[in-house]
């Protein structure tokens, strides 16, 4: 069996913990610190360094040491290190490695699953982009939580005695302010609002006293040190010790010797100067803490209390101008604020009841105690993996070279886990071999990390997952219903978003959400709803999730309505559907997934996708059995990288897909031409050929044979050659005989409207008897009209596919 | 046949609850009871390591306050109190880190600073301005120094 242990992902520093008889715990790293400082860098012999050794080396290494990278998962935004391109989401991983592999150490077992925390107003792209990097660091993720939920579970407020509670979570990290207000309702969660500022933090109180450092090097010295790279990284350290020290004295002193050549800094920073600087950005937390409140509809006094959440929260500024805010009583600290979000996550992982299948193409629910999916086998215990020596990232253990830099991993191990330890019974003390789930003595069951019971008399430590205790029968689930942080919607034909589910609904939703939108066109062939996560108005400037498409059949009016529903599960996989409401009940139905790909190349992906799949459909006798082989395996493949989100991989595999498509596609056309000419031949063959002389019919009827025949010996590019003979020969029959050909097939073409092709159907009538009765003169008129009502139906014959329209509009007309 | 009669008024007589008990249930009770003492004296232990973990860093914290007071004007009566405080820490087992004059370790130290230096090895730490130091097997706080670079390798460093 398998540990599970709760993340704080931190933009400075994460933390983890594990639940411990019931309680969470901090699991202290491999250096005995409860936060592992979210660096990586390199070492002087080219090895990976993560944590406080990566900010030890920092200075010596600044081109390759990566700080804050949460800021930019879920972005397009690549990272050099080490000589080499990593995505946010590769960065994340491997200090989610090291914090795996510490935890194993430390804990002495295999810890293959966790619970990850992401702020709330991550968007699906970047929550999706971190589950991601947890996956790549070995880790079965249980589930992603938003960290106000989880400071709140780990302040035990979901477990009130109280009917309903407002909580206001006031975090203030390093570099990200957050507030959110939450609701705890007979033990439901949901988060009512949240508001924050992505650059406000320690960080900015760090860059006052380092201002103040440069300022004093320039009057005291007359150096600038302001573009002395490392000089600057020697300051941003003294100050933001000197920031930490003056959240417990009065006093901090800054020793700075040969900061540069002939520079040796020296002073003295009192709080109350310090104070002094911070004070603006402790007023504007404190402004957007009332405009929070505003927004959410409430008022003040409507707060039940107020959490403290991150490290600049020590600061007394901070906490004093709190109080006088809200009061003494309301104001908790109680547990420590850079830990209480990992102790949260740790919380829920007692929590979690079921898992769903990591696997995309499964998404199978298993029960919490499953080590191998039921439905397709994948591991639920995390994935043991090793680390490439080259670029480091952790690979399945059978894989013979690295997935992403290609080095052979013949010689790579697995990292050493600890020995299988004994466990001490939680009931009788004895010590189990660590084979036995249960106690030899006294039949408890091993502690794995579940709930204590709520309850004083009996405080069992009960199974992970287990929804009441098993000694005393009392309630341990906690429901938990997370919010969306921003508005998911569909984009309208003249490129506006329309909000489908809104911003802070709460998830997973009972029931869809449908809202009716309108066919932009009349005989509107397609529908294509692209659907995206923002709140932009303009549609393409927020996220891209993913498009959903659909044949229209012929002759629609324009206005049809369309419902359009959205449903989102657990782990925020949007289930569309796509209903036409012309009485035909057509519906489409998709799931989408959230990746971690950029939406370009998803859009291209996706594209792909509808071609092959158009191309296996429509096009069987211009491909051969190899030609559908391909497809078919490019369709699965394309498929299985948009699931897994793995855009590198994806991107080298492109051209190959492309040149596939590309071939097929050029048979597949070339058998639509030929296609085209046979069906004008048969239409002038058997229509048209009483207009003509007897021997052009017969060369036309042999043609056509000669062009079967070759194609009947699948020698497509021999039929082509002929089909274009064929096709010359029909043109040079003369413009009348063309064009009744041509009204001929518009007036029993589907596409044509009705009235259109009774029109049709008369004047080609009237022009027969005109013909059999050779009078030129009405001929002539005939061919005249028949010419006008050709270009009338042509608008309806030519369309080519992306001529069409695709949109959808909100409003009937 | 005289039946062994019931001692009555025995002040011995073993109780009606003790007789009705199952000897095993008993046993496995108090092994659980002894089971919670157990861990409660475990859990205190570990919470007592890593208390007396941050009271060390923290009278760490205090030398590193005094070296500075004594660096800028030395007093004989506040040397004898780091003296002190020094001997207490080594009692407990707290011992400094001897970084000087050996290759940069991340894990020991934290760079701080580089000089140029071309008689000494890339990366030797070349000056201590923060000692750093050992306690039961583990870093009890890192140093903090500065580190030699060689010209050459620190141009190819940073390329301008
Ligand atoms: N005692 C203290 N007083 C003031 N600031 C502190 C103290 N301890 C830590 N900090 C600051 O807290 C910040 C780190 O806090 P924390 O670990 O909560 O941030 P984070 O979670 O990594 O960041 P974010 O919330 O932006 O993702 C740093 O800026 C650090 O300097
Ligand atoms: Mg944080
Ligand atoms: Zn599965
Ligand atoms: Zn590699
Ligand atoms: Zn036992
Ligand atoms: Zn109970």
């Amino acid at each position: 069996m398998t540990r599970s242990i709760g993340i704080d992902f931190g933009t400075c520093n994460s933390a983890m913990a594990y639940m411990h008889r019931g309680e969470p715990r901090v699991i202290l790293n491999l250096q005995n610190m409860d936060v592992t400082p979210s660096a990586v860098s390199l070492g002087k012999r080219g090895e990976l360094l993560v944590g406080k050794e990566a900010r030890n080396r920092a200075i010596l290494e600044p081109e390759n040491t990566i700080l804050s990278i949460k800021r930019k998962i879920g972005s397009d935004e690549r990272i050099t290190f080490n000589g080499r391109t990593y995505t946010p989401t590769e960065i994340a991983a491997l200090i989610l490695r090291k914090m795996k592999r510490d935890a194993e150490l430390r804990l002495g077992e295999p810890v293959g699953r966790a619970v990850i925390t992401v702020p709330a107003y991550y968007g699906e792209r970047a929550a999706a982009a971190t589950r991601e990097a947890g996956r790549l660091a070995g880790f079965t993720v249980l589930r992603m939580i938003n960290e106000p939920m989880a400071a709140s579970l780990a302040y035990g407020l979901d477990r009130a005695p109280e009917a309903a509670k407002t909580i206001l979570v006031y975090d203030l990290g390093a570099g990200t302010f957050d507030i959110s207000i939450v609701m705890l309702v007979q033990g439901a969660f949901a988060v009512m609002g949240h508001l924050g500022d992505t650059h406000l933090g320690g960080d900015d109180f760090d860059q006052l006293i380092m201002d103040y450092l440069l300022g004093l090097v320039r009057t005291e010295h007359g150096v600038d040190l302001s573009q002395d790279r490392r000089a600057l990284q020697k300051l941003r350290a003294a100050a933001e010790e000197a920031k930490i020290t003056l959240s417990s004295q009065s006093y901090a002193e800054i020793v700075l010797p040969a900061i540069a050549p002939g520079v040796d800094l020296e002073t003295e920073l009192s709080r109350s100067e310090y104070e002094g600087w911070i004070r603006p950005f402790v007023e504007r937390t404190v402004e957007l803490v009332r405009q929070a409140i505003h927004e959410a509809d409430m008022a003040l006094d409507m707060v039940d209390h107020m959490l403290l959440v991150g490290g600049p929260t020590y600061t007394p500024l901070v906490q004093g101008v709190l109080e006088s805010l809200v009061g003494r009583e309301r104001l908790l600290r109680r547990v420590n604020p850079m830990l209480c979000v990992a102790m949260g996550a740790a919380i829920q992982t007692g929590l979690v009841t079921e898992i769903d299948c990591p696997n995309p193409k499964c998404n199978q629910k298993n029960p919490i105690d499953a080590e191998v999916c039921s439905a397709c086998g994948r591991s639920l215990v995390g994935d043991q993996k090793v680390d490439c020596p080259a670029c480091f990232m952790p690979n399945d253990i059978d894989r013979r070279s690295c997935w992403k830099c290609g080095t052979t991993l013949a010689g790579a191990t697995p990292p050493r886990r600890a020995a299988a330890a004994t466990w001490t019974c939680q009931e009788c003390g004895k010590p189990n071999p660590s084979d036995l789930a249960a106690c030899s003595v006294c039949q408890a069951p091993r502690d794995r990390g579940g709930l204590r019971c709520p309850s004083p008399e009996c405080g069992y430590v009960n199974e992970p997952g287990a929804r009441s205790c098993a000694r005393c029968g009392a309630d341990l689930v906690r429901d938990v219903l997370d919010v969306t942080a921003k508005d998911l919607g569909v984009e309208l034909h003249d490129g506006r978003m329309s909000a489908i589910i809104p911003k802070g609904t709460g998830f997973p939703t009972a029931r869809p959400t449908t809202r009716v939108y309108y066919t932009v066109a009349d005989s509107q062939r397609q529908l294509e709803v692209a659907i995206y996560e923002g709140e932009n108005p303009q549609a393409n400037r927020n996220d891209y999730c993913g498009v959903v498409a659909m044949d229209l059949p012929p002759g629609l009016p324009k206005g049809t309505p369309v419902a359009i529903s959205f449903d989102l599960d657990a782990s925020r996989t949007i289930y569309v559907t796509v209903q036409l409401q012309d009485g035909s009940g057509r519906q489409v139905q998709a799931r989408i997934r959230r990746t971690t790909m950029p939406a370009d190349m998803r859009k291209e992906l996706e594209q792909m996708q509808r071609q092959a799949e158009k191309l296996l459909e429509e096009a069987q006798e211009a491909l051969d059995d190899a030609d559908r082989r391909n497809l078919e395996s490019l369709r699965s493949e394309v498929a299985e990288a948009m699931d897994s989100g793995d855009s590198a991989r994806a991107e080298q595999a492109l051209p190959g897909w492309k040149e596939c498509l590309a071939a097929a596609q050029r048979k597949a056309d070339t058998l639509d031409e030929i296609q085209h000419v046979l069906a004008r031949a048969s239409w002038v063959v058997g229509v048209v050929r009483e207009y003509m002389e007897k021997e052009k019919a017969d060369a036309i009827a042999r043609m056509v044979a000669e062009v079967e025949a070759a194609l009947g010996k699948r020698r497509v590019e021999e039929a082509a050659q002929k089909a274009r003979a064929l096709s010359q020969y029909m043109d040079g029959l003369g413009g009348a005989i063309n064009l009744i050909t041509y009204c001929q097939y518009a007036s029993a073409h589907p596409s044509v409207p009705p009235a259109l092709q009774s029109r049709l159907a008369g004047a080609l009538a009237e022009l027969k008897r005109a013909f059999q009765s050779n009078n030129r003169q009405l001929l002539e008129r005939k061919i005249g009209e028949l010419g006008q009502l050709l270009d009338e139906a042509a608008r309806y014959l030519n369309v080519r596919p992306e001529d069409m329209a695709s949109g959808i509009t909100d409003t009937k007309h | 046949m005289d039946e062994p009669q019931p001692l009555l008024d025995d002040p011995w007589a073993t109780l009606p609850e003790v007789l009705a008990a199952d000897p095993a249930a008993a046993m496995v009770q108090l092994m659980r009871r002894c089971g919670r003492l157990e861990s409660r004296l475990e859990e205190s232990e570990r919470t007592a390591h890593d208390t007396a973990r941050s009271l060390l860093r923290a009278l760490l914290d205090i030398v590193d306050d005094l070296d500075r007071i004594l660096t800028q004007q030395p007093v004989r009566s506040v040397e004898l109190v780091r003296k002190k405080l020094l001997r207490l820490l080594e009692r407990q087992g707290v011992t400094a880190i001897g970084v000087l004059g050996q290759p940069f370790d991340p894990a020991l130290a934290e760079a701080t600073g580089e000089e140029e230096r071309d008689d000494l090895p890339d990366e030797t730490v070349i000056q201590e301005v923060v000692t750093g130091y050992r306690w039961r097997g583990e870093v009890l706080r890192p140093a903090v120094v500065i580190v030699s670079r060689r010209a050459a390798a620190a141009a190819i460093d940073a390329p301008q």
